[in-house]
């Protein structure tokens, strides 16, 4: 193969990092708790007014 | 865009919804500056981390990957799209699954296979 190594050179510091105060929960139980997966989209922030 | 995309039973690709959060759009102070203060050099830094995490992450865990690609669009459902095509239909499939059901950053990610074949021809019309 010709592909480039893809290998981790340092640990991951985003991967499996839940949000504070919900390390006991699951991502799922979480999205359930904020409504649910909402048609697939991440709740994000209302776009900043221009 | 009617936003009703048709979401495949199998796929190569999957599409994991807002996940990179681009510093440069970041709303503004309330002061008037900018969201972030990281220079130009230190954003695209902070974005190749990015890649770099998301891709070994994807290609150890769940398979090789053919492509990678993120939404630089600002459109509500667009920011922060991050599309993967595996190499096969299997892999993104169990990614899929499986990422709908772990962390990013802080964040429970949300993940669907996406119709995207080319991005380079992909255009929400």
């Amino acid at each position: 193969s010709n592909k480039p190594d893809r290998r981790r050179t340092k640990p991951s510091k985003n991967w499996d990092v839940p949000p504070p105060g919900f390390e006991s929960m699951t991502p799922a139980q979480y999205k359930e708790m904020h409504g649910g997966n909402r048609g697939g989209r991440n709740i994000l922030p209302p776009p900043p007014m221009i | 865009c009617s936003r009703k995309h048709i979401q495949p039973t199998f796929s190569q690709t999957i599409l994991i919804s807002h996940m990179y959060q681009n510093p440069a759009n970041l709303p503004l102070l309330p002061d008037g500056r900018a969201g972030s203060q990281m220079t130009e050099e230190e954003q695209q830094t902070a974005y190749d981390e990015f890649y770099e995490d998301v891709m070994v992450e994807l290609e150890e865990k769940y398979g090789p990957i053919e492509e990678m690609s993120v939404c630089d669009n600002l459109g509500d459902h667009l920011i922060g799209n991050v599309y993967v095509k595996f190499e096969n239909e299997e892999d993104a499939e169990k990614a899929a699954l499986d990422l709908n059901n772990r962390w990013f950053a802080g964040r429970a990610l949300n993940v669907e296979l996406s119709p995207v074949t080319d991005f380079r021809d992909a255009c929400c019309r």
